[in-house]
């Protein structure tokens, strides 16, 4: 995928952003190591890939497999270790239709948030490629976000407990960059809920520190 | 609690993942070509198993190199189906146990 520049343009997304988190934070902080072999690529609308590639053909000689998920479809490629899936963000009137990403032969799942990503994603290594992930602050409170959203309530736990963790590393050893920028980029609404959700942080420390970064 | 709800998704992710391996598996081409020389001339057969037995199918003198290609590559994922399929099983006897509290985290 990095040979044909197909990374440039993709943010890696979900839990997989924790383990990469690691390396940003030079492997001190506490962060939750727990993680499913989903690994969610978030694509850009428009995707501006100049040239064509069947991305299942690219992979196909390492074992995986195609297969289809939900009653959608969206494509998703499958191996024991890893399982890939596509993701874009839903824009306008909130549709679940797969959205074709032609250039690669897949379609891609349409979630609401998902711009929030782009706004300054970070380059990390994976292995020894470089990939782009949220910025943390961004991940952090997107989780924080759609914690409510989830079906399951396990689901919701994880996401808060994955954002709370992300923005103690941040605070403890970036002084809490960029928390604050992504806080003002959001509208007024999305910060509510964010905020209110803060407010159940067990650490009033972690809590008053946010607190003061984010009305300042 | 959340440990127990990811390990059940994984353990219906690995289902999931076995049954299309299995599928995948057996739409692959069956057998292998061999190459056989009687009396100075080549002749290719397809080998394969059927019932716990040998069996060998006469396909000709010349066969394209597209077929022979198609059969190559067939080998090679079948080996490496089988590989992950063993693997998959692997886990999920793994989570099988851990979901019951018979295998440690």
């Amino acid at each position: 995928m990095k040979k044909e520049d197909i990374l440039d343009e993709v943010i890696l997304v979900g839990s997989w952003c924790i383990y990469l988190y690691q390396d940003y934070f030079d492997n001190k902080a506490n962060l939750p190591p727990l993680r499913t072999r989903d690994l969610d690529l978030l694509f850009p609308v428009p995707f501006k890939l100049n040239h064509n590639v069947d991305l299942f053909e690219l992979i196909k000689d390492l074992g995986f497999i195609q297969d289809y998920k939900g009653e959608q479809g969206y494509i998703i490629f499958q191996h024991p270790e890893l399982i890939l899936e596509f993701i874009v963000p839903a824009r306008g009137e909130t549709t679940n239709k797969p959205f074709p990403i032609k250039q690669l032969k897949i379609n891609a799942q349409p979630l609401r948030f998902m711009d929030i990503p782009f706004r300054a994603p970070i380059q990390v290594l994976f292995g020894d490629v470089k990939v782009r992930t949220p910025h943390p602050a961004d991940f952090a409170l997107h989780k924080l976000l759609i914690a409510e959203r989830r079906k399951k309530v396990e689901k919701t736990q994880k996401d808060i407990n994955q954002a709370f963790a992300v923005l103690k590393a941040l605070l403890e050893y970036k002084q809490g960059e960029g928390i604050l920028d992504s806080y003002s980029a959001m509208p007024k609404t999305w910060q509510k809920t964010i905020f209110n959700k803060l407010l159940e942080l067990e650490d009033e420390t972690l809590l008053e520190k946010i607190k003061m970064l984010i009305n300042k | 609690m959340a440990i127990k709800e990811i390990l059940r998704e994984e353990l219906e992710n690995s289902l999931r993942m076995l049954k299309r391996y299995e599928e995948e598996l057996s739409l692959l081409p069956k057998g292998s070509l061999s190459k056989r020389k009687i009396k100075g001339n080549e002749y290719y057969y397809l080998i394969y198993r059927e019932k716990g037995e040998f069996k060998s199918e006469y396909r000709g003198k010349d066969i394209s190199e597209e077929e022979l290609d198609k059969y190559k590559e067939a080998k090679a994922l079948r080996a490496k189906y089988r590989n992950l399929i063993s693997r998959l099983k692997k886990q999920i006897r793994y989570l099988e146990g851990v979901l019951r509290g018979k295998a440690e985290i």
